[in-house]
Order: structure tokens, then sequence, then C-alpha cells
């Protein structure tokens, strides 16, 4: 039998996996009735197998980090600078929603609890009477609430989440005034893994996240120190979700 | 990687996420300096090529598409960088200047990378456009939609260059009994 355009293409595309049960069947005739066919087909597919089993080749080691040296990414917006931008000429009385984020980043210290009481706090929450702010979170990865609460001369970050697996939770506030003086587990606990460093906080991987960092804060500002909070939760370097917390007087108003 | 997987990172990295770009760059790093290998055959060149490439994507991140697949915008410019290269090689170079060696220690030649350093001569000796959808069909082990989609051209002249380029390398494979 003659080989002619269509056995071609026939053997081309086998060659390929691109052959449906039909076509393989008209192949399989036309290979059993032609040695031409045949032969090309053998040809064909002992060189595509040369092609495909010649060894991959290894990049050089640093043209990884030579790239990465020159690649400047866009900078993340300033969070300051974005509520400045925000807060200019908008009513207070506004709904605010926005998800937007800038990942934490964390320098680590040990730290070591304070002194003070906080035996109150201990498996309580605190009232949310006096709620600046709260994100809450529905994802499928994530539930749970983050609240920034007034309590006399304090602020308290309150938070309650839960993961189908272990996250961690990767927290920013620097630049904010605020002073970490005691973090309290709301099972009453000792916190695991909790660290805090520069306006940056952390917490271990786990599946609960029950717990309340005590911030000193004058008043007057909490507002602002609301838009400059955020959270994030990891799962093995990935990230899950993140976000700022929005100003509960806004939802309230709007 | 998957599509979404990709815009994923891609947005991270639109925020300055420097996670997601290593990310992108471990997943595409290899891949791409094998396709440009493949059409250059030369490592230096196919290091360029790499360089060049991600530079490209990362300079121009903002004017990313999500409705296209990242994968193969990656392989446009890798394809478009190698060719003009290659290119850019040929006109440059003087008819009697010799081409620097590539060739391995005793240590490294084995009956593989013997039969693999063949292959990319007789690849070299292909025109481009037969070269680069060989490369992308069984090196970059691309479907034919999708070297379509990275070379915008229909299928049905995907599968003509790819049958007449295998056509074309096996004869020169058998004459040299290889």
């Amino acid at each position: 039998m003659a080989i002619n355009e269509h056995n071609i293409e026939l053997i081309n595309r086998s060659i390929d996996g691109d052959l449906n049960e039909s076509e393989q069947a008209e192949l399989d005739s036309i290979l059993a009735n032609s040695e031409e066919a045949k032969t090309l087909h053998d040809e064909l597919a002992m060189m595509a197998a040369q092609l495909e089993n010649a060894p991959s080749m290894e990049p050089p080691k640093e043209l990884e980090r030579d790239i990465l040296n020159q690649i400047e990414l866009p900078q993340p917006k300033g969070w300051f600078t974005w509520a400045a931008g925000w807060m200019q000429g908008r009513p207070v009385s506004h709904t605010l929603a926005l998800l937007a984020g800038v990942l934490a980043t964390v320098v680590y210290y040990q730290f070591s609890p304070s002194t003070n009481d906080l035996s109150g706090m201990t498996g309580t929450m605190v009232s949310s009477e006096n709620t600046i702010a709260q994100l809450e979170i529905e994802e499928a990865a994530v539930n749970g609430t983050v609240s920034l609460i007034r309590q006399g001369e304090h602020l308290v970050l309150q938070i309650d989440v839960e993961s189908q697996l272990e996250t961690e939770l990767h927290g920013q506030m620097k630049d904010l005034g605020l002073a970490l003086e005691a973090v309290t587990d709301h099972s009453g606990q000792s916190m695991q893994g909790f660290l805090f460093a520069r306006g940056n906080f952390s917490i271990a991987a786990s599946r609960k996240k029950n717990f309340s960092m005590l911030l000193s804060a004058p008043e007057g500002n909490d507002e602002a120190i609301a838009q400059g909070i955020s959270v994030a939760f990891t799962q093995n370097k990935g990230m899950l979700f993140r976000s700022k917390l929005v100003p509960e007087a806004e939802g309230q108003n709007g | 990687m998957s599509n979404s997987r990709d815009h994923e990172l891609i947005k991270q990295c639109q925020r300055g996420d420097r996670r997601a770009l290593e990310e992108l760059l471990g997943h595409y790093q290899r891949p791409v300096y094998n396709a440009a290998y493949r059409m250059l055959g030369n490592p230096q060149d196919a290091a360029d090529v790499t360089q060049a490439v991600f530079l490209k994507i990362f300079e121009n991140l903002d004017r990313y598409n999500p409705k296209y697949r990242f994968f193969s915008w990656i392989y446009r410019i890798a394809m478009n960088e190698s060719i003009n290269l290659y290119n850019k090689g040929k006109r440059q170079q003087p008819l009697d200047e010799v081409q620097p060696s590539n060739e391995k220690g005793p240590e490294e030649l084995t009956d593989a990378s013997i039969q693999s350093d063949h292959i990319q001569d007789k690849l070299m000796g292909l025109g481009e456009d037969y070269r680069t959808v060989i490369v992308l069909r069984h090196f970059a082990e691309m479907k034919y939609q999708e070297i379509s989609d990275v070379l915008h051209i229909p299928v049905v002249t995907v599968k003509s260059r790819l049958y007449t380029a295998r056509q074309q390398l096996k004869n020169v494979l058998s004459r040299e009994g290889i």
C-alpha cells in the first residue's frame, strides 16, 4: 500500500498521542498492510523518543540569583498614603469595605509574657461594646473574626479564628505608636509560639487562634490605628488570606 | 502549575510580593532555559535569553492580560528572544570565525550526552520555524493548541511544520546512522 498524506498525518499524530480510538484502529490497519508506513512510523517514533529522552539541561546555579537581583517589583502602596487618600473628603459614616494587603514582614525575637495581671481576661472575650474595627473572615481555609476594641487606656486586638489545617498568623501594626503589654490565650493556656518584634507579630501554625493582645495606645486616634493594622494567614509559606481591619464605625452608620 | 495559580502569583507580584516572584521563577526558569538552549545550542546564550525573558516579563507585569495564559506568554517571549539572539549572532559572525567550543571534559561524556549533542547539532541545522515547533513539541512537551497559542499560528500550520521538521531531522539522523 502506498503511503499518502493522510497516512503521514495519522502517523505523526500518533507520535503525539492525538488519535482517537477509531483513528488508532485505522492506523493499526495501515501499519499492518504497508511496510513503508510501518518503517516511517517506527523511525519517527524512535526519533521522538531520542528527542524526549535527551537530558534536561541544568541552568547555571547563579542564574536565579542574577535574575532576582535585577527584578524590582512594584512597591506595595503604603497604607498611610492609602488611608490619607481614603479619608480625604469622605464622611466618617460611610461604609468601608476593603480587601487589600501588604504581607507583613516579621522580624522575630522571643516574647516574654509581661508581668501585667491579665487573670481577668483569661477565658473571656472582651466586651464588643467599644469595638473600633472588626474583620469578619469567611474563607474556605480560614474563618473567624479579628477585632480591635478600646478598653480604657488600652486597645485590645482580639483574634478568634479557626482553620481546617494548621495555619500561621502574621500581623502588622508598626509605626502606630502601640506598645504590647500582654497577650493571653482565651483557653487559659500559655501562649505557644507567639513572637512580637518592631510592631509585627506572629503565631506558630495551629488550627485555632483564640487570644487577645493588650496594647497601650493613647486615645483619640483609634480609626487611624485600625487602618494601620493588617493580618495575614499562611500555610507552609503560601498565602491563604490577608486583609486590613474594617472600621466598625463605617458599617454601623452605612 | 495551573493557570489560576499563575494568575494569582502574577497578582501578588503586581502587589510587590517577592515570594510570588520566586515561586514563578522557580517553576519556569528551568523549562525556559531548556527551550532556549535547544533553540540556540549554547548554554551561555540560553542563560542570557532566560534572564532577558524574566526581566521582560516583570517589567511588563502591568500589561499582562489574564485573559491569556501566562504559560503561553512566557514561552512566546522565550522563542522570540531566542530567535532574535540567534539571528543577531548570525549577522555579526565573520564567516571564518571559530565557534566557541562546547566540548565536555572526559568525565562529562556519556553515551546519552554524546547522542544528545549529535541531536542538538542536527537540530541547529533546521530552519528557525521548524526548530521552534520541534522544541515546543518535544522538549517543552506542548500540545498542538498550546504551540498554536505561543506562536500565534493556526493548529494546521503547527502540524504541517512539525511533520516537515520531523522528516528533515529524521533524514539527517538516518544518514548519520544515529
